[in-house]
């Protein structure tokens, strides 16, 4: 594993999770310090409950993950697709795991412990600022993607009641909604980090710094984003 | 009181030599505000992120025709990250000045260009600690009311609209409502 094999999953994750301020180059440079692992299919990456000791970069294959509803049986809150990272919140907040993540067919990834989260954390290097960077947008999308669903349940809540305090009759959908409780669930795992919005990821704007100006320029290329 | 000496007793800077934090000020726009004074609105672009460097600010949210205070933000607090990752960003409330305060602008040219200063590195591991405190106050409360919608034994005898008033209530709390 070296910088050059990250570059590619690096880039796309700094697409999905819109980090205007940082390279694939720093970003793959941050990851090559975690070790490489791998699960076969069904296997356990990591169960709800247990103490969070390392966070995963999925670099290959999906991820199926579960938590536990009300009555105590797993359900399926998302399947998430490489590249994508988890566990990253335990490691942030010590924080138990959220939720049970098994692997759903092979899957590769690069394990960081939380000795290395933390020594990546306190870097001044380009590298330790794109971790921190595509930390940072990751937890913000969490947030900003938790807020526009509260607000969207807020509105559907008091739609409803209106449309009873008028006594029409309920508009006519071809599903039944989701449940309040099942839409709570969905926004909890948001706010975990389980689940996100890809809307936005076709359009990040780029910070470019005026090396990376020079060097576009020298080689007559158009701004990537 | 100068901006170094300012930055210098927040404890997020304690292991921050004086040239990184002097480096750091020098790129970074101050601004003050006099009591009343408006720091951002409700729904104008969102560009940078800004440190309050001393004084206070209350942060309102308007819905409904209706203004709410949604709480205040105190020296050392970083506020407005969503201009810092959010292209097209908007601001998500109103901040107005309730003492007279100054305030440190965040740029994402900023966060970029300064990777390698310790002052830098300080500044955003206390944003992510701070965003990480933010998130799992909005996830407690969350999964609180997902329980308490959850507890067939307990709410089957509630009416509907009495269940979902009280649902509504505890969501329109995480707005200020």
């Amino acid at each position: 594993m070296n910088i050059d094999t990250l570059r590619p999953v690096a880039r796309t994750l700094l697409r999905t999770y819109e980090v205007r301020s940082a390279r694939s180059n720093d970003l793959a440079a941050a990851m090559v310090k975690g070790k490489l692992t791998s699960w076969s299919d069904g296997t356990t990456i990591c169960t709800e409950g247990d103490p969070s000791d390392d966070m995963y970069i999925i670099l290959k294959g999906n991820v199926q993950i579960l938590r536990n509803d009300a009555t105590g049986s797993p359900r399926e809150l998302a399947v998430l697709q490489a590249p994508t990272m988890i566990g990253q919140m335990g490691l942030v907040d010590g924080s138990l795991r959220s939720a049970t993540c098994m692997a759903q067919g092979k899957v590769g990834a690069i394990s960081i412990s939380l000795a290395t989260f933390q020594a990546i954390l306190k870097e001044a290097t380009k590298a330790g600022a794109a971790f921190r960077h595509l930390l940072l947008a990751s937890m913000n999308k969490q947030l900003f993607t938790a807020n526009e669903k509260i607000r969207k349940l807020i509105e559907d809540i008091e739609k409803e009641e209106n449309q009873k305090n008028s006594k029409k009759s309920s508009a006519k959908t071809k599903e039944p909604p989701q449940s309040s409780s099942d839409r709570l669930m969905e926004i909890a795992g948001v706010l975990d980090g389980w689940k996100m919005d890809a809307s936005g990821v076709d359009d990040v704007e780029f910070v470019e710094d005026d090396d990376m100006k020079r060097t576009r320029e020298a080689r007559g290329l158009k701004k990537r984003f | 009181m100068s901006i170094y000496k300012t930055l210098s007793k927040m404890h997020m800077f304690k292991e921050v030599s004086k040239e990184d934090l002097k480096d750091l000020i020098s790129q970074c726009e101050p601004s003050s505000y006099a009591m009343g004074a408006l720091v951002c609105q409700q729904g104008e672009a969102a560009t940078h992120a800004m440190l309050l460097l001393d004084g206070r600010l209350d942060v309102s949210v308007r819905a409904e025709n209706k203004t709410r205070s949604v709480g205040s933000i105190h020296p050392g607090e970083i506020f407005g990250e969503q201009g810092l990752f959010h292209n097209k960003g908007v601001r998500s409330a109103t901040v107005l000045a309730s003492k007279p305060s100054h305030c440190l602008k965040l740029t994402p040219k900023i966060m970029k260009t300064h990777s390698n200063n310790k002052a830098m590195v300080a500044l955003e591991r206390h944003l992510i600690a701070t965003m990480s405190r933010r998130i799992r106050s909005t996830n407690t409360q969350i999964q609180k009311a997902w329980k308490e919608e959850s507890k067939p034994n307990i709410t089957q005898n509630v009416p509907e609209k009495e269940k979902s008033s009280s649902l509504l209530g505890r969501l329109k709390s995480l707005f200020g409502g």
